[in-house]
């Protein structure tokens, strides 16, 4: 039997933030978050939108040391630092030639969606309008519906859990218009 | 998590997207308040940008070789663009590189055994060693010179390599002129 011996405690991390940003990860997640962004804004493609992304990563991570107002009462640092991300972004795409912004959606319909696909929805009717999604979009809503992880969906589709949420979140958009359509919601 | 929040997280997700693709500012500092105070949903919107941005890159990369493809095409008439079959090798899919690259020196009954395997969808045994590939393909399609048996034990076990590249291959290679495309 190995002897018993007594392993030092881990050091507690004293500043949330900075172990954030001294790891290579959240550097990344807030790149993509920049990147996905961009992309959509600018109507550009990902490559091309590698030089804005990295100024946004380093305006990010400026504002947020000088800030250095991060209080964990209200919440993960990392969504704190997608927060500052968010509007470092909105300023640059303000400061850029931009897209013509499309309408925005009406939460009425999100909400309209919840209540129609909730535990309180009614089969007949949501049998009904599954029908009118595509042979693929309707698979990853019944997958959703059936509570199946993106980690499970991913396996049977052979794609990563990210391309699995995407999947899904554009199917559940299809849905949405169908379902208000179909009922006068916008 | 329970069910229910992962639905809740699914439809808040679809909504980020909706929103990110509609420039949707009002909606997206809504989202992105919900999440600094809710782990999941945030890892729902870093998948999101995963997702969004791989799916990107395909696209990107698509018409890259589309745009190669075309120009490959386009400026060496000669050329063949070399793509890995998709599903398993089969005899015919041999027989036909034997037909486009034949090896010098195969004696005419060598030709016509190739002519007639490219219509033979069949797929490759699994040994390619050439007493077992004899043995495997003499029955079935008749005789054959030793060399052309070892021909197409070479181009087999090519084609078998660059089918197990994971990575789609690209390639523009020169071919021999053609006797009905000379003057």
């Amino acid at each position: 039997m190995p002897p018993n011996v007594s392993r030092p405690m881990a050091e507690p991390q004293a500043d949330p933030l900075r172990a954030a940003l001294g790891d290579p990860i959240t550097e990344s997640q807030l790149r993509n978050q920049a990147l996905a962004y961009f992309s959509r804004r600018l109507g550009r493609t990902i490559h091309s939108c590698r030089e804005e992304a990295n100024d946004a990563v380093q305006e990010t991570i400026k504002r947020a040391l000088t800030l250095n107002a991060y209080d964990p009462e209200l919440g993960s640092v990392g969504g704190w630092l997608h927060g500052i991300m968010a509007n470092v972004c909105l300023e640059q795409v303000r400061n850029l030639a931009k897209r013509p912004k499309q309408p925005a959606s009406d939460p009425a319909a999100w909400e309209n969606l919840a209540a129609r696909t909730g535990p309180d929805r009614d089969p007949t009717e949501l049998t009904r309008y599954l029908g009118w999604l595509s042979r693929e979009n309707r698979e990853l809503v019944e997958w959703h519906l059936e509570e199946l992880s993106h980690i499970e969906i991913a396996q049977k589709l052979g794609i990563s859990p990210g391309a699995s949420r995407t999947r899904l979140s554009r199917a559940l958009m299809e849905l949405k218009r169908i379902v208000n359509d179909k009922e006068g919601v916008r | 998590m329970t069910p229910h929040d992962s639905m809740r997280i699914n439809l808040a997700a679809a909504r980020y997207l909706e929103a990110l693709e509609n420039g949707d500012d009002a909606a997206l500092e809504a989202l992105w308040r919900d999440a600094a105070t809710d782990d999941n949903l945030l890892q729902a919107f870093r998948e999101i940008h995963e997702g969004v941005i791989e799916q990107d890159l395909e696209h990107e990369a698509m018409q890259v070789r589309s745009a190669v493809a075309d120009a490959v095409t386009k400026h060496m008439p000669g050329a063949e663009i070399v793509r890995p079959v998709a599903g398993p090798i089969t005899v015919a899919d041999v027989a036909k590189e034997l037909f486009r690259f034949p090896p010098g020196n195969l004696p005419a009954e060598a030709h016509q055994m190739i002519e007639r395997l490219r219509s033979i969808a069949e797929p490759l045994p699994e040994k390619l060693g050439l007493p077992a590939l004899i043995a495997w393909a003499e029955p079935r399609y008749g005789s054959a010179p030793e060399k052309l048996w070892d021909a197409f034990r070479q181009v087999a076990i090519k084609l078998k390599a660059r089918a197990n590249d994971a990575e789609y291959q690209l390639a523009a290679r020169r071919t021999k002129p053609r006797p009905e495309a000379s003057p």
